[in-house]
């Protein structure tokens, strides 16, 4: 057991099974994670990314303890999500956001009280809590009225409320800034980082690839099931070839032009893209050999043509991977 | 100043009654948790009217009922468990659109209303006229119920009819459904109500007049009554006139249930409570 | 930096959930109104059946109508109230705090012991407004206590049941399916030795089926239910719903384990 780490998986497996049909005849079997493997250090802020349907939300509740592995080794905080869920449930909050999961009727205030009392905060500090976090997401102007009047904006707040009401030692967010506006949206970074000074450990899922590259050292990609990447973002840029990228556009390629182009010294990889009329060629540069002159060069004939060079960003980088994942 | 007249483009689709009708008919029991899974179907036509009538029949025996009452009761419930299948199952569509976040989308489409809401009853009405047969048999075998084999065709007739009017009844409430938070209070309440007005478990004129005169509004009490009618074979002239009973509850349920449907529809999205549950 | 971390109190968890189910009933007390009704059609129906039962027949109304009303109430009240949490997705923040799960029923059940009290009063009205007065009790005292423990022996089995939710989102359909069964099998209207001999062991496994079986030695003279006489009623109940209790823990152990498996916690 790795004191220093707050989440390791070993080999995890995740099927789901299920019959569908009137006479429940048919039977489905779903393997949404196979073999996972990573670890988290303490104190970390840690990116999940991936394509919908990879398994983020079924790995996130498998760390959380609202699902069981079907095989392999969870262990959060140094222990086993299985065996020691009592113990972790104290320790670990989760934020799944989204418009459910609150009780519509009632307000903020007594959505949170009543799970801070499920929670077991001290009824001395009980009030002062609540009003705490309720101020750390901005949320104290609307405390009293009911959740089904929230936005959908106002509601994820409240559900990060919930989260870290009873200061959990590692958080575990699914999206959380889904659905917030870019002021909220920037708050809640800051709220996360602010938790990261505090020693919690932050395991974060998101699509926002800008969040990922602001907030995550660390990212992992998983798709289909299984982690196709796990790295600082130095390294995953390295991986996909490098931290340029070249881009050119014009009125249409022919095969042999891009053929030409995938042959240049220094490209590693070339992706083309329509819109309309317009396609785009996106090249991953490898070594400095390629430049954006060289590639122009190799182009002679479009007297339109556009080149562009930028740094490799995060976004590329995931659709390189869960595109080679996919082949 | 005159303004020119602006033609339109025409939308890419016209949305058809039929289709609408046909689809809601189709896919709206599915929908609802569970409608079309066999086991459900089993427990509401087979378990339900079982248990409902073995209950009251042993309860009539306890108060010293005889043989003659216990066969009353045996019917009468055998019929009232067709509000589950009609009134409960028909509010239910509405609760289950709401909690799944469809109620909104059903209401932006151009789909024409009465084909809508007139499609979910299509399912129901078969189950419910399961339910009753099933129940009339339990009657027949367990309950000392004769039931003549020449009473079938007019028996089947007025349980036909039951189970359009009660499923009308069912549309009727889930148009009210649509603005409350929830239907399964009004089907809760019509469950209730009917055991005591209907006549299921003694006779209508065992009532206090008043309570008569609120009983004959109901759907289900003409509909026991055309039940009971065939059963004992009386004659066409008797039965003719609660056919058309039966029929008129129905025919102004599902009428009320469109003009309400659109009333409560209007309530609902002036208040904001068409996603409220 | 390690962070405090708070508690966990069952008692407060308890509180915090009997507390929860009183604001959600003040936020929208729609349900009042069958549960006015239900009642009072219970007590008519029951009131007309029982006439001709002889010079106790209001005692039998009463208790009868009254355990309809409340058993409903409280057994699938609280099954319901965890249904809602699945259709409101509040059943997952819920499991995953590190309360377990049966304390925020119990909560529950509490409240719905308290609803089904108000029903079984009604019950009461009503059936003596029809008769024209009340019913003649032998010893009103003792009845009072057991009546309260037929709520207690209620609330045991509701416990219980209320795990089929956390287990299934099809549980309050087959609660639906089962609702007469229960009510047959427990002498919720008649005595239990009514039905044929071989149903009597299967509802003696259910301690409102002793409970409710003493209740009507105590208030109907010559009565005549279980050989055994109510004392034995009293221990049997007793005995079976600390077995109720006693596995209610396990029981929720083994639904959470197996919905966590299933991966249908989140269903609805």
């Amino acid at each position: 057991m790795n004191d220093e780490l707050a989440i390791e998986v070993r080999n995890l497996v995740r099927v789901f099974e299920s019959r569908k049909g009137f006479f429940f005849g048919e039977k489905t079997r779903t393997e949404a994670l196979k073999g996972v493997e990573l670890v988290v250090r303490r104190g970390a802020i840690f990116g999940l990314l991936g394509p919908n349907g990879a398994g983020k939300t079924t790995l996130t509740k498998i760390l959380s303890t609202l699902l069981l592995p079907t095989s392999g080794t969870v262990r959060v905080l140094g222990r086993d999500v299985v065996e020691d869920a009592p113990w972790l449930r104290s320790r670990i909050g989760l934020v799944l956001g989204g418009e459910r999961g609150l009780y519509n009727r009632i307000n903020a205030y007594e959505n949170l009280r009543y799970f801070a009392d499920l929670y077991g905060i001290p009824p001395a500090e009980r009030d002062a809590r609540i009003k705490e976090v309720l101020e750390r997401v901005d949320l104290t102007w609307a405390a009293g009225r009911r959740v089904e009047e929230y936005s959908r904006g106002m509601k994820q707040k409240l559900h990060i409320a919930r989260g870290i009401l009873h200061r959990p030692e590692i958080l575990f967010l699914d999206e959380p800034t889904i659905g917030l506006d870019p002021k909220s949206a920037r708050e809640t970074r800051k709220l996360i980082r602010s938790l990261v000074v505090d020693g919690v450990t932050i395991f974060l899922t998101t699509h926002y690839m800008f969040e990922a590259e602001e907030l995550c050292p660390r990212v992992a990609v998983l798709s289909k099931g299984r982690i196709v990447a796990n790295d600082t973002m130095a390294g995953l840029r390295t991986r996909v070839g490098g931290d340029r990228t070249i881009e050119v556009e014009a009125y249409g390629f022919e095969d042999r032009e891009v053929d030409r182009l995938r042959k240049l010294p220094g490209i590693s990889k070339v992706v083309g893209e329509e819109f309309g009329p317009l396609m785009r060629l996106t090249m991953r540069v490898r070594t400095d050999e390629a430049t954006p002159q060289s590639v122009a060069d190799s182009l002679p004939g479009h007297p339109e043509l556009s080149v562009r060079e930028r740094r490799t960003s995060l976004e590329d980088v995931y659709l390189d991977l869960v595109e080679e994942e996919a082949r | 100043m005159a303004t020119a007249s602006v033609s339109l483009p025409k939308a890419a689709y016209r949305p058809s009654f039929w289709r609408a009708f046909w689809t809601n008919a189709i896919l709206a029991p599915r929908t609802s948790l569970g409608f079309m899974r066999f086991d459900f179907i089993l427990g509401t036509v087979f378990v339900i009217p079982l248990t409902q009538m073995v209950f009251f029949a042993f309860v009539v025996q306890l108060g010293n009922g005889g043989a003659a009452e216990i066969a009353f009761t045996a019917v009468g419930n055998a019929v009232a468990t067709v509000t589950y299948s009609s009134v409960f199952s028909v509010c239910q569509t509405t609760d289950t659109e709401k909690q799944q976040g469809t109620m909104e989308h059903l209401l932006v489409s151009p789909s024409n209303r009465m084909a809508l809401y007139l499609g979910r009853g299509v399912i129901p009405i078969l189950i419910s006229f399961a339910t009753v047969t099933v129940g009339l048999v339990y009657a027949a075998l367990l309950f000392g119920v004769s039931i003549p084999l020449s009473t079938i065709p007019g028996l089947a007739v007025s349980v036909v009819l039951t189970a359009g009017a009660m499923v009308g009844f069912g549309l009727l409430l889930g148009g009210v459904a649509l603005y409350l938070r929830t239907s399964i209070i009004l089907g809760n309440i019509f469950l209730f109500i009917g055991l005591l007005l209907s006549g299921v478990n003694f006779p209508v004129s065992n009532l206090p007049v008043p309570l008569q005169y609120a009983g004959d509004a109901l759907p289900l009490t003409w509909g026991l009554a055309a039940i009971r009618a065939a059963i004992s074979g009386d004659s066409l002239a008797t039965m003719g006139y609660l056919w058309g009973a039966v029929a008129l509850s129905g025919i102004i349920s599902i009428g009320l249930a469109m003009g309400l449907w659109g009333f409560f529809e209007r309530r609902a999205l002036a208040t904001g409570s068409i996603a409220r549950f | 930096m390690m962070l405090p971390t708070s508690k966990p109190s069952r008692g407060r968890a308890t509180g915090a959930s009997l507390r929860l189910a009183i604001l959600l009933f003040v936020a929208d007390p729609q349900w009042l109104v069958p549960s006015t009704i239900a009642p009072i059609v219970f007590g008519l129906v029951s009131f007309e059946l029982f006439r001709g039962e002889g010079p106790y027949f209001l005692t039998y109304a009463i208790l009868g109508a009254g355990m309809m009303s409340m058993w409903g109430q409280t057994l699938y009240g609280s099954g319901w109230a965890t249904g809602q949490d699945r259709t409101l997705g509040t059943l997952e923040p819920t499991i995953q705090a590190p309360t377990p799960y049966l304390y925020v029923v119990l909560g529950r059940i509490i409240w719905n012991v308290v609803a089904g009290l108000f029903g079984g009063a009604i019950v009461y009205l009503v059936v003596v407004l029809a008769a024209g007065g009340p019913p003649q009790l032998p010893n009103p005292l003792l009845f009072l206590v057991l009546f309260v423990f037929v709520m207690v022996t209620l609330a045991s089995v509701g416990v219980v049941f209320a795990a089929a939710f956390v287990y299934s989102r099809y549980a309050g359909f087959i609660q639906n399916v089962g609702e007469f069964a229960f009510y047959i099998g427990t002498g919720c209207m008649f005595p239990v030795i009514l039905l044929p001999f071989w149903t009597n062991p299967i509802a003696l496994l259910f301690p409102p089926t002793w409970a409710l079986d003493a209740l009507r030695y105590v208030s109907i003279p010559g009565y005549s239910g279980f050989s055994w006489g109510w004392g034995w009623d009293l221990l049997g109940a007793v005995a079976v719903t600390a077995v109720y209790a006693a596995i209610a823990g396990s029981v929720f152990h083994r639904v959470e384990r197996h919905v966590l498996e299933s991966g249908q916690l989140g269903d609805y």
